[in-house]
């Protein structure tokens, strides 16, 4: 912790200034200038106090002496348990641009001009809980050095004829990355991590305790050759797109079967670790959560907004009404039109339905998040009702639409009571869609179980 | 004779049934006179110069129900001609049958008629001119809607009758009743309704992933490609000539003309 060397108050990491300001005689002093007290000496490790969520297992730690009174991952609403332990400090660090007030005005604007997002999310009392969180990331840096052959064609017309020409290209390619970045957090949802990316490397500051006081930190528990891969990935992809530049004469580079990577051969060393920032919210609602997260550097955001029912119900009976008249200046459907057009809607809600499960499947076991699985694993199956609503009702109703079509009776009472029927199940088709939208726009209370160990950073 | 010649002229149409030629030119009618005969009966408005038609070929109304539907297809003069054909259609669409009775009939006068097929069992309202720009498709579709129940219950009268009413209350400038509209608007709107909103609350939701230009641009990087060389490899010519088949142009557009629109009974 670091205190005033005026009046022997705290000093915390001033966004505005960029320097150490102290609450009490507001002196402030340059990053760097000044020693933390409890640092301990000739170590690469600084002493922090561990916070831990008992209800969900997630961790964040800080310098200071402030304690936690809810946890940003789970959204729990709990005096923290805290324990006092060492943690290596990182390589770099890319301190906070975006101050808290920043971050509530994006975050406002962006809830605001969503009409469907619940009243709550605009709840000044919510937003005061927007913490500042340095979020562990392991950056790497790729070398590419190597002479490469590749094969390509050209095909042109002339006259009666095609023209197809093949070519073998070579080249030494040589490419150097520095600050590829990937979260080394467990906790933070990877989807979230590439959504407010990116930090750019000339951000980068030596790491100095000062810049984390008045801050969280999560802590890495990510191997570093879990990203590895993905590292030398994005260089050989951008390696590729400046060699194709270079080969005019044909019409595309020809991939082999087992990549470009073999080819260009990258080499990734171990990587560094460091600290970006990110403005933090949870929202907890029925046993799942919805995060808000901003870019402290930039301000890019992402968030999971999920939607009132009530406000999508108002607004598309609102809706309803110009509908109506505008089908009414210029559309009179016969019944068996009007029973037509339900099917085609029905059916467009029915893909939908199958393509949000498979969606859910998705994020429920965590398929895209890398960092999660790679230390907790894949978490089980989750089951999510609505299946007879969502997929069997509306479904018979179909059937019973396309028999009526087919078999055409002459009264139009079939036609409107198959329509009704369609309609009947195309609502509660679409309650289940708001639902799965709801579940798709939130995630699981995340149970961070595993015993970390000894933390790395 | 010039009764005679509106005798011929509608026979023709009835002969026309089989469409195994129909006449295109109309068989002219000007300055013909009231004739009533079994099943067939032509008045002439003499103020507008357009005439009813009526020809009960298929036999389903009664001598007085005739007489009735008569003076109701009247008011329809002051706009253009009125038919009303009772037959059995064979080999062809009602829809066809009625627009071939009614160039037969008027040839490109406006007017309007209104077909009972018993062969197909539709009763098809058809306008032509300037009596379709307001009995239009829809509207076809709207009165046979409201009528066709009568046809179900053999009431036929009834049935030509209050379409001919429906069609008179639209062409002296009011409306008529569109229940099936209404109703299958109103639930069509509902449902389109919620199914735009989720969308629109999809749209509204979905975060984007920062493009690979943004972490390109984020990444300290230089890349350097020196000694390149290109060596051709491979030759190979295959004889593909051009299609020769040259593209239809577009079709022409219709020209004003008519329709109509009809149900089943």
């Amino acid at each position: 912790m670091y205190t005033c060397e005026n009046c022997g108050a705290g000093l915390h990491y001033d966004i505005k200034s960029g320097k150490l300001l102290c609450d009490s005689c507001l002196s402030t002093y340059m990053v760097g200038s000044i020693k933390d007290a409890s640092a301990v000496e000739e170590t690469d490790e600084i002493n922090a106090k561990v916070f831990h969520c008992p209800q969900c297992g997630g961790e964040i730690v800080t310098i200071d002496e402030a304690a936690a009174t809810f946890c940003s991952y789970c959204g729990a609403s709990a005096v923290l348990e805290s324990r006092m332990t060492g943690i290596k400090k990182p390589k770099y660090i890319i301190p906070f641009k975006k101050t808290k007030d920043d971050c509530r005005e994006l975050y406002l604007k962006h809830v605001k001009s969503n009409i469907f997002a619940p009243k709550e999310l605009k709840a000044p009392s919510y937003l005061d809980r927007f913490r500042g969180i340095y979020i562990p990331y392991w950056v790497y840096d790729v070398h590419i050095d190597k002479d490469a052959v590749f094969t390509g064609d050209e095909t042109h017309r002339r006259g009666d004829y095609i023209i197809e020409d093949s070519f073998k290209m070579t080249c030494h390619v040589k490419g150097d990355f520095s600050g590829i970045s990937y979260d080394a957090s467990s906790s933070f949802d990877d989807e979230l991590c590439q959504e407010i990316a990116p930090y750019p490397t000339n951000e980068y500051r030596d790491f100095d305790t000062g810049y984390i006081s008045g801050f969280y930190a999560d802590v890495a528990d990510v191997d570093y050759q879990l990203y590895m891969r993905d590292a030398a990935d994005f260089a050989v992809d951008n390696t590729m797109t400046e060699v194709r530049s270079k080969f005019t004469e044909v019409d595309s580079v020809d991939t082999p079967d087992s990549g470009f990577g073999p080819v260009l051969a990258p080499s990734c060393g171990e990587p560094k670790n460091a600290l970006f920032p990110v403005w933090f919210l949870s929202y907890r609602n029925h046993g799942r959560v919805a995060y808000g997260v901003v870019n402290g550097l930039t301000g890019k955001m992402s968030t999971d907004t999920p939607i009132s029912v009530a406000k999508y119900l108002l607004f598309s009976l609102l809706l309803a009404i110009p509908l109506f008249f505008l089908l009414n200046v210029g559309l009179v459907l016969t019944p068996s039109a009007g029973l037509v057009a339900t099917c085609v809607i029905t059916g467009i809600g029915l893909i939908t339905f199958l393509v949000n499960r498979s969606n859910i499947k998705k994020q429920e076991t965590k398929e895209l998040d890398k960092g999660y699985v790679s230390v907790y694993g894949k978490p089980g199956k989750t089951t999510h009702n609505g299946f007879f609503t969502g997929l069997i009702f509306p479904s018979i109703g179909l059937l019973i639409a396309i028999a009526i079509l087919v078999f055409t009776p002459v009264s139009d009472i079939y036609y409107y009571a198959a329509n009704l029927i369609l309609i009947v199940a195309t609502g509660f088709m679409l309650i289940q869609l708001i639902r799965q939208f709801n579940i798709l726009a939130t995630r699981p209370l995340p149970q961070f179980n595993k015993n970390r160990g000894e933390v790395d950073a | 004779m010039r009764n005679i010649k509106v005798i011929i002229a509608l026979l023709a149409v009835a002969f026309s049934l089989s469409f195994a030629n129909v006449n295109a030119n109309a068989t002219s009618l000007e300055g013909e006179k009231d004739y009533k005969d079994t099943n067939f009966q032509f008045h002439k408005n003499e103020s507008t110069g357009y005439a009813t038609y009526l020809y009960d070929e298929a036999d389903l109304l009664s001598e007085k129900e005739e007489d009735s539907l008569a003076k109701d297809m009247e008011p329809i003069t002051e706009y253009g001609y009125c038919a009303f054909i009772a037959t059995t259609v064979e080999g062809t669409t009602t829809r066809n049958a009625a627009s071939q009775f009614y160039t037969n009939i008027f040839g490109e006068q406006p007017g309007t008629l209104f077909l009972i097929d018993m062969g197909n069992r539709n009763i098809y309202i058809y306008s032509y001119g300037s009596v379709y720009k307001v009995i239009t498709d829809s509207y076809a579709n709207i009165i046979t809607d409201n009528v066709y129940t009568y046809a179900s219950d053999k009431d036929y009268y009834t049935c030509a009758s209050k379409a001919f009413s429906d069609i008179n209350t639209l062409l002296s400038g009011q409306n008529i009743a569109k229940p099936m509209k209404y109703v299958n608007n109103v639930l069509l709107a509902l449902i389109l309704a919620l199914l735009i909103n989720y969308f629109v609350a999809m749209f509204m939701s979905r975060g984007h992933k920062a493009s690979n230009s943004e972490l390109i641009t984020a990444v300290e990087h230089a890349i350097q490609i020196t000694n390149v060389h290109t060596v051709q490899t491979g030759h190979r010519e295959i004889y593909d000539p051009p299609s020769s088949s040259s593209s239809g142009g577009g079709g022409g557009g219709g020209g004003g003309g008519g329709g109509g629109g009809g149900h089943s009974f």
